[in-house]
């Protein structure tokens, strides 16, 4: 963990310099502290080299179901579109594969990160009174060693 | 004529002159005053206001809408919308607004809530009696507003409508892992009970201390009427007629079907006192108590006056917003005042009848995997009790609430008679009065 984003309010509070991750969603709306453009950093492997060396899992391209608790410690995802991985090689559609998972089990498990970085663009809401905000979504292709899909 | 009914009349005019077939024109004048406190501390006040318009246009199925914040030039932002009409792409779904004479029955603001200037006591009783109860930080929002808003149409809808609300939420921590939250929603003054609403969240951060790990599988779940206004949420949603056509309503197909237990008398009711009570809908239909479940049995989905006749039937009165709020589409009809009938039960009653179960305060997060199967989970938060033999032995924690929507509405098995107004953020909403159920059976999961 490097560090949080702040603004000036919450970086007086943690005693740090602010570094400037607050947006209004217009000029009525409070500057709340909020991602922009998060992603995962690129890491060294080609995404073939990624599914490649998997002999049984599942690549998971999109997702639906999904949430969070308040903590930020179990989330939940369910594919949305998502193919069945045998001996490196990507097989027919699957259905349905729900991870449930801690955060740290999550990041835990985490052993390949690809080189390519690819986003979408999506929206966000934060606050109260709710403020949507355009945000970046998206990063690299990661593998995920040994996580149980239900 | 008042000035809001004759600033919106005038924009019509604006909008018939300059060649719109149909026109409606919403104005509102919103006072919002907003205390925001945590660790047990005032963080912030904020006050808005803001006096602007929702104008839509069209010119024979090409529509257009905006919304007007400058009201001065409103004659030149509507010409400009109804040229910008002329270019549009016929909307195949649009067939026409209400047109007719209409009665409308104003609402009235409680002028206590429209005179204060000072609602921190409010706040600082909420903290007092959490922390009593044994919370160590608390923190939350209150909310006070006063609405008005004036109708016109080329439709012959020509109305004002005026309304207030006080909004308590109060969160109280009693360790980092063990919280309670409780809300106070009225439309008067003196239906805030502050100090009631701060005790039942440290009563519910003391009962909640100490979670262990929650245990998976068929459990029977009671729901305080917050969690249950937060599945109210897209339940109510699915309801509309939009949401129904474009095939992410779990009741689609099934008016005249059983969707729900006995138990369950669902109705989307404006007229009722309550925050959300309104005289009408967003294209000037007087609105009106409607049955969506009745004893279980689908009645009705919500309709505008476009998504009446594309479905054979009447308006409901639940024309949305012309301009999108939120996540909610535009011209699509939407829930204004959900209600569950209440049943005959005390809670404490339906906690003695429960072996093995889960008392839940509050709940976010319900995502669908399948909006036309109605298969979603939802992450339950603040107080998770275990009932054990009819009485709560502790509280549990990361757990999630993962099985079917329509599964859930049909194993209602008992409804407490008391019933509470409920609105929060954007996930228990729109503002609804709701008791606590019982659910049957439902399917608990966790993280691997």
């Amino acid at each position: 963990m490097n560090e949080f984003l702040t603004n000036r309010e919450t970086a007086a509070t943690l005693g740090c310099q602010s570094n400037a991750s607050s947006r209004s969603e217009n000029y009525l709306r409070e500057p709340i502290v909020r991602m922009a453009n998060t992603h995962v950093a690129p890491g060294d492997f080609e995404d073939d080299e990624i599914f490649g060396s998997v002999k049984e899992g599942v690549l998971m391209h999109s997702f639906t179901e999904w949430n969070i608790d308040d903590k930020r410690y179990n989330q939940k995802y369910v594919s949305r579109e998502a193919y069945f991985i045998e001996d490196g090689e990507l097989g027919g559609p699957a259905k349905r594969c729900a991870l449930e998972i801690t955060t740290p089990g999550f990041w835990g498990a985490v052993d390949a990160v690809s080189k390519h970085v690819k986003h979408n663009a999506a929206e966000c809401g934060k606050g109260d009174p709710a403020q949507s905000m355009a945000v970046f979504t998206g990063g690299p292709m990661m593998r995920l060693r040994g996580v149980a899909l239900k | 004529m008042s000035e809001l009914k004759e600033a919106a009349q005038e924009i019509v005019d604006f909008a018939r002159d300059a060649g719109a077939d149909d026109a409606v024109a919403e104005v509102f004048d919103h006072r919002t005053h907003q205390i925001r406190y945590s660790n047990s501390r005032i963080d912030a006040s904020n006050w808005w206001g803001l006096k602007h318009a929702h104008v839509f246009v069209a010119i024979g199925k090409r529509t257009l809408s905006t919304d007007l914040l400058d009201l001065a030039s409103a004659k030149a932002s509507v010409e400009a919308l109804v040229q910008g009409a002329r270019v549009t792409p016929e909307n195949s779904a649009y067939t026409g607004i209400a047109s007719g004479k209409f009665k409308y029955r104003r609402g009235k603001a409680d002028p206590k809530i429209v005179a204060m200037r000072s609602p921190t006591k409010h706040v600082h009783d909420a903290i007092s009696a959490a922390v009593r109860e044994g919370a160590t930080e608390v923190g939350g929002t209150l909310f006070v507003r006063h609405m008005r808003a004036g109708i016109a149409s080329s439709g012959g809808a020509l109305a004002e409508d005026e309304s207030s609300a006080l909004e308590l939420s109060v969160r109280a921590f009693s360790q980092p892992e063990a919280s309670g939250h409780a809300l106070c929603c009225t439309h008067k003054l003196s239906g805030m009970d502050a100090r009631g609403t701060g005790s039942r969240a440290g009563q519910m951060a003391f009962l909640a201390k100490d979670p262990v790990q929650g245990d998976v599988g068929k459990m029977d779940l009671i729901l305080e009427p917050m969690f249950l206004g937060e599945l109210m949420h897209s339940t109510s949603h699915m309801m509309s007629a939009f949401y129904v056509e474009v095939g992410m309503s779990m009741f689609a197909k099934r008016v005249g079907k059983k969707v729900a237990s006995e138990e369950v008398t669902l109705v989307d009711d404006p007229t009722m006192p309550s925050t959300s009570q309104r005289a009408f809908d967003h294209e000037g239909v007087p609105t009106k108590r409607t049955v969506m479940i009745d004893r279980g049995v689908l009645k009705t989905y919500l309709h505008d006056t476009s998504t009446a006749k594309r479905f054979k039937t009447k308006t409901t009165g639940n024309a949305g917003p012309y301009v999108p709020i939120g996540f909610d589409p535009p011209a699509a009809p939407l829930p204004i005042h959900p209600v569950l009938e209440p049943g005959d039960l005390s809670v404490e009653e339906m906690i003695a009848d429960t072996k093995n179960g889960l008392y839940l305060n509050n709940t976010w997060y319900t995502r669908y995997q399948s909006y036309s199967r109605g298969d979603f989970s939802t992450i339950p938060r603040d107080a998770i009790l275990k009932i054990e033999d009819g009485r709560i032995v502790g509280a549990v924690k990361s757990i999630r609430v993962s099985d079917n929507m329509l599964t859930l509405w049909k194993n209602i098995d008992a409804v407490s008679k008391s019933t509470e107004e409920v609105f929060w953020w954007d996930e228990v909403a729109p503002p609804s009065t709701l008791p606590s159920v019982r659910v049957k059976g439902m399917n608990i999961t966790r993280s691997s």
